[in-house]
């Protein structure tokens, strides 16, 4: 249910390797690791279960009180029937990416798989999932849900060390979803959502790309913190896009003035603010993956503008964060990785914000806004609150 | 309708031509026009309009089936691929592998290797909803059908903590790995399951859970090199849904999807099998093996192991099961005497009136056999007894002080 900004590598100055040496080692890593998913790729969903081994580290550091409660009733089969409130009782609560917490009320579509899921074979897996999928682009395409969530629910995954055998499982799980022949870490995969809009002079069908990110109970009080997902793993698809057109699209009758804005993509800037807020809120935790770049001369939203529509983030850079791993990336390698804290030599990269409003964008909608529309017309006709 | 499928019929003539209905003609098609694409999957056309047209129709229907259900690409052979889903088989030439992927990709509304999200969103027809979203008329049921799934509390197995601390001290490994990983494939997914595990007693209602795993495993966690084509694995289960008792047995040669004996074992077997799962028993560790007899409260039985050689099960008698090593099924390794209560005649003693005490194990293979040999059923308890007087192996069961008194001198 995270944000998902895209990314410049930011060159590392410390390191000793040329460019050259750097290319060959990333094939080397490369092709080591599509060497050992071929191994894992002839075993079943279920046998990578079998695979998985236990976090020495998590038998003496247990869950964060707010996970250990969820547990609690997700690992309970009888209590079924409050599974998937539960996690969206925590989502609402405890994800850092406020766009997540405001769908959770009743737009996340959630998909609980257990173990005894995993036990009926891949097809059955797939049914499932394609059946919630097919349920979220219905749904979605009444504006009544941007989200999406698939929850592996098992002890055994919950209490696994982050490994290669816990990777596998998650790309296994994320190829039968995706209907997929081979995926593997580090790249970005979407999935897309649509939405009908019916007014008065029309309809029109558009479709959002919504990014699929991975999560996991292994991130609870490690360096990806932030990342972490009661149960045991878990991806999440979701579109702040589409989110902010349906919510502007069924606040219309309500708030005329929201036709202002035309063309009415431009809407969608508008979730600036909240991306901002979600990586401020996270980098406050004590164990922050991401955090908020000071403003910097490229920053060109000025004037009342970006007092109003920045407000208490206008000190913060709004073209780019610092993330200690690549928040658009589906599988982040580096989440299966045992270490609690992150190496200090790893560089954090640039990501940038850009990807919720082009400033080169002629219809760029954060400039001249009030002459149109206050931002906090937009925010209440939205919805949003921080 | 008729007119809609001449419509149709004439674009693709006009873009096409005739020719072979192949998944190579459905991308030409899908590259021209996508329009035209997802209205040719959506149109029942009929078989009289033209062999061509209906041969691509029934492809196209067949591509959105998988893309509602769920797909899978992969490699048939050296020359050939296959799209795999919602029961449909499609074929195409290996070298077109890449073509077929990106064009599966676009149907299905993924995309990899791109950076961010489009958050303004792109414009997309009403037909290319409609292909990715399914027929309205089914939603509904579709959804009560979710619903359904999500509200159905399982019936949850577990291991009694009796029966816990007797498998961490000294049962075979083999049998703790199979309890962690074959015995719940099979209770959440059986090939059949049947009701009555005794003619009465508390296992009247007993379940027994059957199934195919892929194989056995070893006292290592491995899979063991031996053949169970032949076999199943068996959960048994009291009506409390705890599990006391889990082995490989051999099928029955009429209905590869239940166990040899079924008929003698069992009571009635269930038309459907209810959704169960069992939990609990990932905190198992084995202790070293030790040759012993232990008893299983809710089993009412007796178990006996003589070696931890991985081994199947052999149904004698309503009182006997014989265990076999897979590596040579001429060795004995152990067995399973069953009906305690009835064996030390205290079925109708309460529970505080029991008292924990130890008899020899050859009382009770005594017992059963002189019962059994009113049926003729005698075979094995020889070799079992000798082996039980041998090496002196004594169970610490529960008996009514009574009976305590009476069993003194055996």
């Amino acid at each position: 249910v995270a944000a998902n900004p895209t990314l410049t590598n930011r060159p590392d100055p410390n390191s000793k390797l040329s460019e050259v040496n750097r290319n060959r080692h990333l094939l080397f890593v490369t092709l080591l690791r599509s060497q050992i998913r071929l191994i894992s790729m002839l075993k079943t969903i279920d046998q990578l279960l079998d695979d998985l081994v236990a976090d020495p580290w998590r038998q003496s550091q247990p869950f964060s009180a707010d996970m250990a409660k969820v547990h609690a009733v997700l690992f309970d089969p009888t209590k079924i029937r409050q599974h998937q409130q539960i996690v969206l009782d925590w989502v609402k609560r405890e994800q850092p990416c406020l766009f997540g917490r405001m769908a959770a009320d009743e737009q996340i579509e959630i998909c609980i798989l257990t173990e005894r899921d995993i036990y009926r074979g891949e097809e059955y897996v797939k049914s499932v999932m394609a059946a919630h999928r097919l349920q979220w682009k219905r749904q979605g395409s009444v504006g009544k849900q941007h989200g999406f969530i698939i929850s592996l629910v098992s002890p055994r995954i919950a209490q696994a060390t982050p490994s290669s055998e816990l990777r596998d499982l998650a790309l296994r799980l994320l190829e039968i979803y995706l209907s997929e022949q081979q995926i593997a870490p580090d790249e970005i995969f979407l999935d897309s959502l649509p939405l009908r809009i019916v007014r008065t002079d029309g309809a029109q069908c558009r479709n959002w790309s919504a990014g699929v990110n991975f999560f996991g109970a292994q991130g609870d009080q490690r360096w990806w913190h932030d990342h972490r997902f009661p149960g045991g793993i878990a991806f999440s698809m979701n579109s702040v896009g589409h989110m902010t057109r349906s919510r502007l699209e069924a606040a219309l009758p309500e708030h005329p003035n929201l036709q202002r804005i035309t063309p009415t993509d431009r809407l969608v800037d508008f979730a600036l603010y909240f991306a901002m807020k979600t990586i401020h809120k996270a980098s406050l935790g004590a164990l922050p993956g991401t955090k908020l770049a000071p403003r910097e001369a490229l920053c060109v939203l000025g004037g009342s503008a970006r007092g109003s529509v920045l407000r208490d983030m206008q000190a913060y850079n709004e073209r780019m964060y610092f993330g200690q791993y690549h928040t658009d990336v589906t599988v982040p390698s580096e989440h299966f990785d045992p270490a609690v804290k992150r190496s200090t030599d790893a560089p954090m990269r640039d990501l940038l914000f850009t990807y919720l409003h082009d400033q080169n964008d002629p219809d760029y909608g954060l400039m001249g806004l009030g002459a149109e529309i206050s931002p906090e017309e937009v925010f209440a006709a939205l919805g949003w609150t921080a | 309708m008729k007119s809609r499928t001449d419509s149709i019929h004439s674009k693709l003539m006009n873009l096409h031509g005739n020719g072979e209905p192949t998944i190579e003609g459905l991308i030409r098609v899908y590259n021209d026009d996508p329009d035209l694409f997802f209205a040719l999957s959506m149109e029942q056309v009929e078989e009289s309009a033209s062999a061509w047209l209906a041969g691509l129709g029934r492809l196209a229907q067949q591509l959105r089936q998988m893309v509602l259900r769920g797909f899978e690409i992969r490699r048939r052979n050296a020359n050939e691929g296959e799209i795999l889903g919602a029961g449909h088989t499609v074929i195409f030439d290996s070298a077109m592998e890449n073509t077929i992927q990106s064009f599966m990709r676009s149907l299905n509304g993924t995309a990899v290797g791109r950076k961010g999200q489009d958050y303004r969103g792109t414009a997309m027809s009403e037909t290319e909803m409609l292909f990715r979203l399914g027929d309205p008329v089914t939603w509904a049921a579709e959804q009560a059908e979710l619903l359904k799934r999500v509200e159905t509390v399982p019936l949850v197995l577990r291991i009694g903590d009796d029966d816990k601390d007797a498998l961490t001290s000294g049962t075979p490994a083999y049998a703790i790995y199979s309890l962690q990983r074959l015995a719940p494939r099979v209770v959440a997914a059986p090939h059949s399951v049947y009701r009555g595990l005794r003619q009465s007693g508390p296992l009247k209602n007993g379940l027994a859970f059957c199934g195919h795993p892929k194989f056995a495993l070893g006292n290592d966690a491995k899979a063991l090199d031996a053949r169970t084509d032949n076999m199943m694995f068996v959960v048994y289960a009291d009506q409390e849904g705890y599990v006391f008792d889990w082995d490989w047995v051999k099928t029955d040669a009429a209905d590869p999807s239940s166990p040899h004996h079924n008929h003698e074992r069992f009571g009635e077997r269930m038309n459907e099998a209810p959704p169960a799962m069992l939990i609990g028993t990932e905190s198992l560790v084995q202790g070293p093996f030790c040759p012993q007899a232990w008893w299983s409260s809710r089993g009412d039985c007796v178990f006996y192991y003589i070696s931890d050689a991985p081994s199947f099960a052999q149904w004698v008698n309503d009182d006997l099961t014989v265990f076999w090593s897979f590596a040579d099924d001429s060795i004995m390794t152990g067995c399973k005497v069953k009906n305690i209560s009835r064996l030390l005649q205290n079925r109708e003693a309460s529970k505080a009136q029991k008292k924990k005490g130890y008899l020899p194990l050859v009382y009770f293979l005594g017992r059963s056999l002189s019962m059994q040999s009113l049926n003729g059923h005698t075979r094995h308890y020889g070799e079992l007894v000798q082996r039980a007087e041998q090496s002196g192996t004594e169970v610490q069961v529960e008996v009514p002080p009574q009976q305590e008194h009476t069993l003194a001198g055996c």
